[in-house]
């Protein structure tokens, strides 16, 4: 108990200096090293090197290349505009067609935020041009652009993979349920809120054009995830597959992209891969101090105790992490508290796979609360519009999200059916 | 200072760039070798492993310089503001503390490995000379942090991450 009160103090002191999270874990594992552990230091830094020094980082970097890639170049604006002419006999076809592309380039970028800049900046002046209003069109991007981290490839789900020693692949298949029903959620909400706004029957010259134009960008996902869902290939594979098809496409063919904007994307993502490390390598040490220390089991038994039930302890996860979503990015939450998480949800007999999608969706949530929700950030700033604009907008959109999230909690069958 | 920051950004931001071509170039030509001539390339994952290790760490100041390192700003405002000027100041500076102490523990983990004379496994390279990435990105953010904490005009807009 004393070492907690401890940690909560050094974080606390932490956040008071405007320390980032990587020094709070750095210094909480050093705390917990030297005076608990066997005060050698240097183990924080053999830690370090032994969590980047792993194959089974490697797809990270490689899906967040290859989704720079594609939103540096045309790729997404050219599935935009298929999906565009196929939506259009549709009443409120643009903003079921705005749903259903960051749906789809979801499933090429493993980001959030991305997925809604990529489509966003296409779609919102269309919308807005079309009638839609402001704030449904606000709501309807930032909240399906969270569809990024749900839909795989998703990096949450990777880092989840890691650091609970669970099978990516099978992460990457639960997913597709329960993001094909969150796509269908807010299509269907897009299309009854939008349901005045009349389209256009479909003009086969256009279809003709978009097909014939977005045909390699639209090889893209299935290239993507038909290699690893085949299990031709491994994630780490065929990202590196999807990212050579990639480069190859905007470069020759699309010839969209220079030799300068693939080292401006290749600086974006060491940018990336410069937050995420050192907060994946320390929380990596950490919890493998945790675990070796046995407080995962102390944590589960001590649960066990006080909540009996499976339901209840689902109640409580979820409350805990939409809270820990407001305050926390998705990425750095699931490095400190999925091993911890994972451990307590097994003592419930839980699917390690299903607590990982469940974690991952209410995290995607987090995206759009604030103080901290990334999307509404960035949306204010790519859309610019204000914080309490971007957020009233994205109500509705939440509510049908937690809504999704609840089936998936309380039927494991969604996100199980297609790996076991 | 300004270009020394700015050095520092072309530096590493050349070697990052680099490091992460040879790592997808690594992993493409394992695919291809083992698709198209039945055998896979020896030793290229291990390599790619190395080459992201690299990229990763150098990052690490690319995202400290682009402001895009996660940091919960829900506590900022708990600092009275007449210590606001201060705080500018004495932030980035326990950043760089905390980095120059983490770059010496980092030093003296890979001087062991280099007095072991520890090798990679399967590439068979000694392992300081990659690991050797792991004290100088400390060190390199360590310095990015003081010159913060000297002249706070200097330090970049919080971007937050992609």
């Amino acid at each position: 108990m004393g070492i907690l009160l401890v940690l909560l103090a050094i974080v606390a002191v932490m956040l008071f200096m405007r320390q980032s999270i990587a020094m709070v874990l750095l210094v909480g594992l050093a705390y917990l090293q030297f005076f608990h552990g066997d005060g050698q230091l240097s183990y924080i830094a053999e830690d370090i090197w032994n969590a980047i020094d792993s194959e089974i980082l490697l797809p990270i970097p490689l899906f967040i290349l290859c989704g720079g890639v594609m939103t540096h170049g045309s790729v997404a604006a050219k599935l935009i505009e298929i999906i565009r002419v196929i939506t259009a006999p549709l009443p409120g076809g643009l903003a079921v067609a705005a749903i259903l592309s960051c749906a789809v380039f979801a499933a090429i970028s493993g980001s959030s935020p991305v997925t809604m800049l990529a489509v966003g900046a296409i779609m919102y002046p269309a919308m807005l041009k079309e009638g839609y209003s402001q704030s449904f069109s606000l709501g309807a991007l930032t909240s399906a652009g969270t569809l990024g981290i749900v839909i795989p490839p998703s990096i949450p789900m990777i880092l989840y993979g890691i650091s609970t020693e669970t099978s990516i692949t099978d992460m990457f298949v639960a997913g597709v349920l329960p993001g094909i029903l969150l796509t269908v959620v807010l299509a269907t909400y897009a299309l009854v809120v939008n349901r005045h706004l009349i389209g256009h029957w479909w003009v086969w010259a256009d279809i003709k054009r978009a097909f014939r134009q977005g045909f390699l960008a639209m090889m893209m996902p299935i290239i993507l995830l038909g290699g690893i869902f085949s299990g031709y290939f491994t994630a780490t594979e065929s990202a590196a597959v999807a990212l050579f098809y990639a480069a190859f496409v905007e470069a020759f063919i699309y010839r969209e992209m220079s030799f300068a904007d693939f080292r401006t994307v290749a600086l974006k993502t060491t940018m990336l891969l410069g937050t995420l490390f050192p907060v994946l390598a320390l929380a990596l040490g950490l919890n493998k101090y945790l675990v070796a220390e046995g407080l995962p089991d102390l944590l589960a038994q001590w649960l066990t105790t006080h909540i009996e039930t499976r339901g209840e302890f689902l109640v409580g996860f979820n409350l805990l992490l939409l809270v820990i979503g407001c305050f926390m990015d998705a990425g750095s939450a699931i490095l400190i508290l999925a091993p911890i998480l994972k451990t307590i949800g097994d003592t419930y007999g839980l699917d390690p796979v299903h607590i990982g999608v469940v974690m991952v969706m209410n995290l995607e949530i987090g995206f759009l609360t604030p103080p901290m929700g990334l999307n509404l950030i960035v949306a204010m700033t790519a859309f610019g519009v204000s914080f309490g604009n971007v957020v009233r907008s994205v109500i509705p959109f939440m509510v049908l999200i937690v809504a999704v999230l609840l089936a998936v909690t309380w039927i494991p069958w969604l996100s199980l059916v297609l790996v076991r | 200072m300004k270009s020394i920051l700015e050095k520092l950004l072309k530096l590493e931001g050349t070697v990052a760039a680099v490091a992460f071509a040879l790592a997808a170039a690594a992993v493409l030509t394992d695919v291809i070798g083992r698709e198209v001539f039945g055998q896979g390339i020896w030793g290229s994952t291990k390599f790619a492993v190395f080459s992201a290790a690299v990229a990763g760490f150098l990052g690490i100041g690319l995202a400290t310089h682009a402001g895009m390192q996660l940091r919960p700003q829900f506590a900022d405002g708990w600092m009275p503001k007449r210590f606001e000027p201060a705080m500018r100041h004495v932030a980035p500076g326990i950043t760089a503390f905390l980095y120059f102490v983490i770059a010496w523990y980092a030093g003296a983990y890979v001087y062991e490995t280099y007095q072991y004379g520890q090798k990679a496994p399967v590439l068979d390279w000694p392992m300081w000379m990659i690991q050797i990435v792991m004290p100088y990105a400390f060190v390199s953010n360590g310095l990015r942090n003081l010159i913060y904490a000297i002249d706070p005009d200097l330090t970049p807009q919080s971007s937050g991450i992609m």
